[in-house]
């Protein structure tokens, strides 16, 4: 039995459906990035935040689903196609992040860091979770760019309490999933 | 409660409000639907979409009670089994354009738990021939005009054959070949709530009329009760009669009047247009 045979039937679906050229873009300028920090500095440089915004609005993005309207009475309600495309997206954006900065650990440094892109995605896919319709993927996306952005203008001195997704990123992630959990239940329409 | 649709029971609604940032879209619509096609009626902004997305589970009211099928959609579960039931259609029913209509319906049908593909792919064709798109159904939705668009998503809304079907405007956009279409469809279906501005939709389509103004209903009854409302208050003369209140040039010349007639006034048979503007202008008393 092939591979296609055996996934679930919506892999194929919604893996069409989602919005291929932001990921594109997105890969793109990852790799592209990575290569010129590995070749300059074989990785020893913090990226820049807004590479790490890139990455995560991009996924954030991938929510979004034009007929989400002619969906939305489906007995596989919102959340769960939003985690279908997550399912699908989230791993690609992790391997597109992890496997240029393993090429800097063939150089001898430690590579990028995750956990601030972890944080920053999950900061935008909470928003787009939270709230309803398109706004949601939209101002998603949005915080996470301004915020990735926001390292080139906030203060070194304040950066540890206005960038909590860049100096504490699981701290960080711990609120994210907190607030989901809370919140997330009673909004299951 | 039970998780067991009923499948007779349609749609039942009580004191149902709705409000956008204090203003009130649905104000105390009650509402009993159950068997046959029901057509609301009104201008835009009247609140029959949001009445529609309250009954396709899509929207919970602020206020009011709903059952939908015999169930609670306020309940996950019950929401869910609802679901399974239910076909809905919204009134700007986004594509995705790189598919074709089978892969869009298929999905659908996919999300709708469909799981067994054979039997997936029998229901896909079959709806996609009720609606007409057998001939195109494995061409990319971006290359299909407005109306072949429309119909993609009413296949899409029939999948699994519904009990219940909530359409938002499900005429839009369709020649009169397939609007005779959609009426043999839609008196196949167990219960059917849709929407529409046409008064000649709701002639040509519904049993039942429900006319909303403002978020309430104004009435609720036959085509022919609504047309009814305007018995004795329309009229037609060679020129304009500036005491009517509503005037038009028909297409035969002839002006046609609503309002109170004067004396030794032409008067005729009204229609449905007459008995809903007379109710859209508030003068029926």
């Amino acid at each position: 039995m092939t591979a296609a045979a055996l996934a679930p039937a919506w892999v194929r679906p919604t893996a069409r459906a989602l919005p291929t050229a932001p990921l594109l873009g997105a890969a793109v300028a990852v790799v592209g990035l990575a290569t010129a920090r590995l070749l300059v500095d074989g990785f020893t440089s913090a990226p820049p935040g807004l590479l790490e915004a890139l990455l995560a609005g991009t996924v954030v993005a991938a929510l979004h689903d034009p007929a989400a309207d002619l969906l939305a009475a489906s007995p596989t309600g919102r959340l769960h196609r939003h985690a279908h495309r997550l399912w699908l997206v989230l791993p690609l954006a992790l391997a597109l992040w992890v496997l240029p900065t393993a090429a800097g650990d063939l150089v001898d440094s430690t590579g990028w860091p995750t956990g601030p892109v972890v944080a920053l995605t999950a900061t935008g896919v909470a928003l787009a979770l939270l709230l309803p319709g398109p706004s949601g993927v939209t101002l998603g996306s949005a915080v996470t760019l301004a915020w990735g952005a926001a390292t080139f203008v906030v203060p070194p001195e304040d950066a540890g309490l206005l960038l909590p997704w860049l100096h504490h990123p699981w701290l960080h992630c711990a609120a994210v999933a907190a607030v989901l959990g809370l919140t997330l239940p009673r909004r299951r329409r | 409660m039970s998780t067991r649709v009923d499948r007779t029971a349609g749609v039942v609604g009580t004191g149902l409000t709705k409000r956008y940032r204090g203003t009130v879209a649905v104000d105390g619509v009650d509402l009993e639907v159950s068997g046959g096609v029901v057509g609301l009626l009104g201008p835009n902004g009247a609140g029959k979409s949001t009445v529609l997305r309250m009954a396709a589970t899509v929207l919970a009211p602020d206020s009011g009670s709903l059952s939908l099928l015999g169930l609670d959609p306020s309940h996950h579960d019950e929401r869910v089994e609802i679901r399974r039931r239910l076909g809905y259609l919204p009134q700007d029913p986004g594509l995705y354009p790189g598919f074709t209509p089978f892969d869009l319906v298929d999905y659908v049908a996919v999300l709708k738990e469909l799981t067994d593909p054979g039997r997936r792919r029998d229901e896909v064709r079959r709806v996609l021939e009720e609606v007409d798109l057998a001939d195109v159904m494995h061409k990319k939705i971006r290359k299909l005009s407005g109306g072949m668009r429309q119909r993609v998503a009413l296949a899409a809304a029939m999948v699994g054959r519904p009990d219940l079907l909530v359409l938002d405007e499900p005429a839009s956009g369709l020649d009169p070949e397939q609007r005779l279409r959609l009426r043999s469809l839609l008196s196949a279906a167990p219960t059917v709530l849709m929407s529409t501005h046409d008064t000649s939709e709701v002639a040509a389509l519904c049993h039942r009329v429900v006319v909303l103004l403002a978020g309430m209903v104004v009435f609720d009854g036959t085509p022919g009760d609504l047309a009814e409302l305007a018995r004795g208050r329309v009229w037609e003369d060679d020129r304009q009669d500036p005491d009517a209140f509503r005037s038009w040039q028909t297409a035969e010349g002839a002006w046609r009047h609503l309002g109170e007639p004067p004396p030794a006034a032409g008067l005729v048979d009204p229609t449905l247009d007459d008995g809903y503007l007379l109710l859209a202008r508030g003068t029926h008393r």
